[in-house]
């Protein structure tokens, strides 16, 4: 069989397999990997800053209980001043928008991992295996042309098999993919009786504790602590405000993008303005959060 | 209060409420005050543990499911780096065979 390789003629050999490439399409366009690559770098971005603020809300939750009970709140129990976001609570969490990044990253990876380099080896150890058959003999230019057919093949191959898995995957995942944003959705939700809620109990609590501490028979001796604690509660309040709402619009964008997605990798055809709205939100969203949580 | 706050948003609102009437009464009214902070902070608290207990569950069984597909993604990553395996395992093959074949 491999003889007939060089009757046939390599020339048309290399033709017929770089038509095969070009018109059997099957592996996915430009476009669908560059719609994938966005939306999996998003998500991983959404998910870096949405776990860094689960961290970030427990300190602060941590610091407001602790001055509350600087100030007198009997309400406060030295032992649990990081009552509502325990560390468990935060792991669950965390460990969930981990998984989403890693789901992010893994299907960049998987929609766009270049094979060339193991399919040029493995093509060039192909052509070294054929030349020692005996009867074989190979110009260096025929061994060049089948190593660059061998690759080609490989490739298409390799195509194929990315598009097939990256469509299998996203279309079993959606579900998981919603079920975690539906949740981060919910936690900062300033309606719902979720993480924002835990957050603004324990800002009216300081607030509390200040105004219950203005009125002590101490409290002249106590008022840089009471105005510490005032500031205190007004930041935290208005930066959980901003990013909830960025955390509120980028579900909403992701949610529409992950409906995108699933048509993006079924068809070339398809528009992917909801991705690019959906990664323009996140880098919103990160260069906010970068400003409101500066050191 | 829109009407339809859950019961967290509305027990905070009746907090802040309180809260907003410190600087206002008198010492007596204070003690009672106080009580009735304690009690509502004691409430809100109760119900967010619950709300967020749960939710830890969900997050976790949704954890699980990612991790499950990020799984699958790696085995798939996995398949499409044996094509190359595959050529070179041709290439040894057939060398393979035509030794045998000369033998």
């Amino acid at each position: 069989m491999i003889v007939s390789v060089r009757v046939c003629g390599l020339t048309r050999l290399v033709a017929l397999a770089w038509l095969a490439v070009l018109v059997t399409g099957c592996g996915l366009s430009v476009r669908q990997k560059a719609a994938i690559q966005r939306f999996a770098s998003s998500t991983s971005d959404f998910a870096t800053v949405t776990s860094t603020e689960l961290v970030a809300t427990r300190r602060d939750l941590i610091d407001m209980n602790t001055l509350r009970a600087e100030l007198g709140d009997e309400a406060v129990r030295p032992d649990r001043v990081d009552a509502l976001f325990t560390v468990d609570r935060v792991r669950a969490r965390v460990d969930a928008v981990a998984a989403l990044k890693a789901y992010g990253e893994l299907l960049n990876v998987l929609a766009t991992s270049s094979q060339t380099a193991e399919l040029k080896n493995a093509a060039d150890g192909f052509v070294v295996s054929l030349r020692k058959v005996p009867g074989v003999g190979l110009s260096d230019e025929k061994a060049g042309a089948i190593s660059t057919v061998v690759q080609a093949v490989g490739g298409l191959v390799v195509e194929y098999k990315r598009a097939e898995a990256v469509r299998d995957v996203v279309l079993a995942t959606n579900q998981q993919v919603m079920a975690v944003v539906e949740l981060v959705r919910r936690d900062f939700d300033p309606k719902a009786d979720h993480w924002s809620l835990g957050y603004a109990v324990t800002i009216e609590g300081l607030r509390g504790a200040a105004a219950l501490a203005a009125r002590g028979p101490d409290a002249a001796g106590r008022a840089a602590l009471i105005g510490r604690a005032r500031v205190t509660a007004e930041q935290n309040q208005r930066r959980f405000e901003t990013i909830s709402g960025e955390v509120a619009a980028s579900v909403l964008a992701l949610r529409e993008a992950q409906v995108n997605l699933r048509h993006v990798v079924q068809s070339r055809d398809i528009t992917v303005d909801e991705i690019q709205s959906y990664a323009a939100r996140v880098e919103d969203f990160v260069k906010i959060y970068r400003i409101l949580r500066a050191p | 209060m829109p009407p339809e706050a859950t019961l967290g948003r509305a027990l905070l609102r009746t907090l802040q409420d309180l809260d907003a009437l410190i600087p206002k009464v008198s010492d007596t009214q204070l003690a009672e005050l106080r009580e009735k902070r304690a009690a509502l902070l004691q409430s809100i608290g109760d119900l967010v543990e619950t709300n967020l207990d749960k939710a830890s569950v969900e997050y976790a069984q949704a954890t699980a499911a990612l991790d499950d597909a990020s799984n699958r993604i790696r085995e798939a990553s996995a398949n499409i780096a044996k094509v190359a395996q595959a050529i070179a395992m041709l290439g040894k093959a057939l060398e393979l065979a035509a030794k045998l074949a000369a033998a």
